[in-house]
C-alpha cells in the first residue's frame, strides 16, 4: 500500500465530516479541515523514502487485488509524487490561512476545499484514464461551487462561465477516452501505452487533440485563458491560491502523463508555440490590470507558458519551474489576501488610498514572491528560469529572447502592483496590524522556501532531473504497472 | 447495422449540443446543448460495446478467483458477451453530469435573482 494514498479517503471522509460538524461545534470545523490536510500531506512526505528505496522508483497497487489491465491501478512515480506534496502542501496552508480569512468558519467552505483537494491528489494517483476523468469531474465540481461560493453578481456570473467552459472541456475528455476505449479496449494508462505503440492508427492524434484542448482549457494556456482572471478575481482568495497553484499544476501534470507516458510523443512545435503565445500574452495582459487579482491571474497564466516552452527543450527546467511557479504563485495570492482580509475591494488604485495598514511579513512576502516570479537572482524563481534560459538559447534563441522580455515585463507590473498596494503616498494610520499566526505562518513557510531553493538552486536541479530522467522512459512505468 | 445507425446518431447529437452549447445564448439552453453534448458521447461509449445478439456478461459457471477468472471462461461465451465497461463508465459519466447539471442551475437561479436576465449577452459587467 502506498502511503499517500491515504490523502485521498482521508479529504474525501472530511469533506464528509465538516457538514456535520458544522451543524453543532462550528468551531471544529477549520480544526478538522486542518488535520485532514496535515494528514495527507505528512503521508506524501512518507511516501518520498518508500518510493526512493523501491526498485524502479515507481510504486504501484492494484485495487482489490485485480491484476493490471482489468483493475483500477494506482501507480506513482516521482512526478507524481512531487505534484502530491505540492498540492497536499499548499492545501494545508491554505486549510491554516482560512481559518482568519473565512469569517464565522463556514462549513461548506471547509467541505469544497477538502472534496478539491481529494480531488487533485487523486488525479496525481490514480493509473487510470477514466479515473482520471472523474478526479477531475471531482476538481471541477467543487471549483465551480467554490468559484459561486460569495454569491455575488461577479462569483455567479464567473462561475457559470468557468461552468460551461469547463463542463465543455472535460466532455471533450470524456470523447477522447471514448475513443480510446474504442481503439485500444483498455483505459489502463500502461497498458494503452503498450497497445498504441508503434500503432499508426489516424485515430490517435485525434485522441490526442482531444485530451489536450480539454486539459489546455483547464489549466489555462493561450487561447483558453479566459475564464481564469474572472474566476481568480471572484473566489475566496486561499482558494484562488490552490488554483492559480496546485489545480494548474495538476492538469499540467495531466497534459505530461498523458503525452510522456501514453503516447510517448513530445509535440516539440506546439507546446513551444503555444508556451510562446501564453507566456507574451498573459504578460502584456497583465500589464494593463488595475485589479490586482486580475493581475495576479494574468502572472499566473504567462508563468505557464515558461513550463511549456521548458518542458519541449528541457525537461529538468521544466520540472524544476512547475514546483518553483506553484511555490510563488500560492506566495503572491496568500500574501494578497492577508493585505485584503477586511475588505472587499480589489482595485489597486482605489486601494492605494485606503488605510490597510499591513503587517510588515505582508509587504515582504508580496516582495519576495514578485522579484522571485520575475527571476530576479538568489530567489527561486532565477534559479529555473536561468536554466529554460540557457537551454532554450542553445536551440531557439528568439525564444530565449521573448522569455526574457515577458520577465521584464513581470518585473515592470509587479513592481508597480507593490508601489500601488503598499508604497503609496496617500496612506494614512489605521487599527493595528494583522498578526494572526494563521495568516503569518503559511507566508513565512513559502518564504523560505522561495530563498532556499533560490540559494541551494543545486538541490532542487538535482531532484528535478531524477523525476526528468523517470519521464524520459515509458517503458519503466508500463513494466511496473502491468507486470506486478 | 444497429453500431452504425447509434454512432451516426451519437455524431449528430454531439454536433446538435456543440452548436446549442457555442451559439445560443440562453444559459439554460446552454445547459440543455451540454446534456445532449455529453449524451452523445454516452451513446458513442454504449456503441463501442454494444454487440449483435450478444449475451450478459454474468459468470456462472467457475469458481471465482480474480487471477484466473478471465483465462477460466471459455472463449465462445466470452466472445457472445457484451463489453460491460462502458456501460459502467456511462453510468458514471451520468451521475457527474446529473451533478454539473445541478449546479448549474444553481448558479442560473442565483444569476436570475441578481440580473433579473438569464442570457449571456446580458452578463458583461467583468468585461470592462
Amino acid at each position: 500500500m502506498i502511503p499517500s494514498f491515504l490523502a485521498i479517503p482521508v479529504l474525501l471522509f472530511a469533506a464528509f465530516l465538516i457538514p456535520l460538524a458544522g451543524i453543532h461545534k462550528k468551531k471544529l470545523v477549520p480544526l478538522i479541515a486542518a488535520a485532514a490536510t496535515l494528514i495527507s500531506f505528512i503521508a506524501s512526505l512518507m511516501t518520498i523514502p518508500t518510493l526512493l528505496n523501491s526498485t524502479n522508483k515507481i510504486l504501484t497497487h492494484q485495487m482489490g487485488n485485480w491484476q493490471a489491465p482489468y483493475g483500477i491501478t494506482i501507480a506513482i512515480d516521482s512526478f507524481s509524487l512531487m505534484i502530491i506534496t505540492l498540492t497536499t502542501f499548499i492545501g494545508l496552508l491554505a486549510a491554516i490561512f482560512s481559518k482568519k480569512y473565512i469569517k464565522h468558519s463556514k462549513p461548506e467552505y471547509y467541505s469544497l476545499l477538502c472534496l478539491l483537494l481529494a480531488g487533485l491528489t487523486g488525479m496525481a494517483h490514480t493509473g487510470d484514464l477514466f479515473n482520471l476523468f472523474v478526479f477531475l469531474e471531482i476538481t471541477s465540481i467543487s471549483s465551480y461551487a467554490l468559484t459561486a461560493f460569495y454569491t455575488e453578481k461577479k462569483s455567479c456570473e464567473a462561475s457559470i462561465k468557468y461552468l460551461i467552459m469547463g463542463a465543455f472541456a472535460t466532455s471533450l475528455i470524456l470523447l477522447g477516452i471514448a475513443l480510446t476505449y474504442g481503439l485500444t479496449g483498455t483505459l489502463n494508462m500502461a497498458d494503452i501505452a503498450r497497445a498504441t505503440n508503434n500503432n499508426p492508427s489516424p485515430t490517435i492524434p485525434v485522441i490526442i487533440g482531444l485530451l489536450l484542448t480539454g486539459l489546455a482549457l483547464k489549466s489555462a494556456i493561450v487561447p483558453l485563458h479566459a475564464w481564469k482572471p474572472d474566476v481568480l478575481e471572484a473566489t475566496p482568495i486561499p482558494v484562488g491560491a490552490i488554483f492559480a497553484s496546485a489545480s494548474t499544476a495538476t492538469c499540467l501534470y495531466a497534459i505530461i502523463r498523458i503525452l510522456y507516458t501514453i503516447f510517448d510523443i513530445h509535440l516539440t512545435t506546439l507546446m513551444l508555440a503555444a508556451g510562446t503565445i501564453t507566456m507574451l500574452t498573459g504578460a502584456i495582459l497583465a500589464m494593463q490590470q488595475d485589479n490586482i487579482l486580475r493581475l495576479l491571474a494574468y502572472s499566473a497564466i504567462s508563468q505557464v507558458g515558461y513550463i511549456m516552452i521548458a518542458f519541449a527543450t528541457d525537461t529538468t527546467s521544466a520540472v524544476f519551474h512547475l514546483f518553483n511557479i506553484t511555490i510563488i504563485e500560492a506566495l503572491l495570492f496568500l500574501s494578497v489576501g492577508a493585505l485584503l482580509i477586511n475588505t472587499k475591494e480589489t482595485g489597486m488604485t482605489k486601494l492605494s488610498t485606503m488605510n490597510l495598514n499591513p503587517h510588515k511579513i505582508i509587504p515582504a512576502a508580496f516582495l519576495i514572491g514578485a522579484l522571485s516570479n520575475a527571476g530576479i537572482p538568489l530567489l527561486n524563481g532565477f534559479s529555473s528560469k536561468w536554466l529554460i534560459y540557457i537551454t532554450t538559447l542553445e536551440t531557439y534563441p528568439l525564444i530565449t529572447i521573448a522569455a526574457v522580455l515577458t520577465s521584464a515585463l513581470t518585473l515592470a507590473y509587479s513592481i508597480k502592483a507593490y508601489h500601488m498596494l503598499f508604497r503609496s503616498a496617500g496612506r494614512r494610520e489605521g487599527e493595528g496590524p494583522v498578526t494572526n499566526p494563521s495568516i503569518l505562518i503559511p507566508l513565512i513557510t513559502l518564504i523560505i522556501i522561495c530563498l532556499y531553493f533560490g540559494i541551494f538552486a543545486e538541490q532542487g536541479e538535482l531532484i528535478s532531473q531524477q523525476i526528468a530522467e523517470s519521464l524520459a522512459n515509458n517503458n519503466i512505468y508500463i513494466q511496473a504497472v502491468l507486470n506486478k | 447495422m444497429i453500431t452504425v445507425y447509434s454512432l451516426t446518431a451519437a455524431v449528430i447529437l454531439i454536433a446538435l449540443g456543440t452548436y446549442a452549447l457555442l451559439a445560443k445564448d440562453n444559459l439554460i439552453k446552454k445547459i440543455i446543448g451540454l446534456g445532449i453534448f455529453t449524451d452523445g458521447i454516452h451513446l458513442l461509449l454504449i456503441s463501442i460495446g454494444y454487440k449483435e445478439e450478444g449475451i450478459a456478461p454474468i459468470i456462472r459457471d467457475i469458481h471465482f478467483n480474480h487471477a484466473t477468472a478471465v483465462n477460466a471462461i471459455n472463449t465462445s461465451a466470452l466472445n457472445a458477451m457484451v463489453d460491460p465497461l462502458p456501460q459502467a463508465l456511462v453510468l458514471t459519466s451520468i451521475v457527474i453530469e446529473l451533478s454539473i447539471t445541478a449546479l448549474a442551475l444553481v448558479i442560473i437561479i442565483q444569476i436570475h435573482k441578481k440580473y433579473n436576465t438569464i442570457n449571456s449577452k446580458h452578463l458583461r459587467r467583468l468585461k470592462e
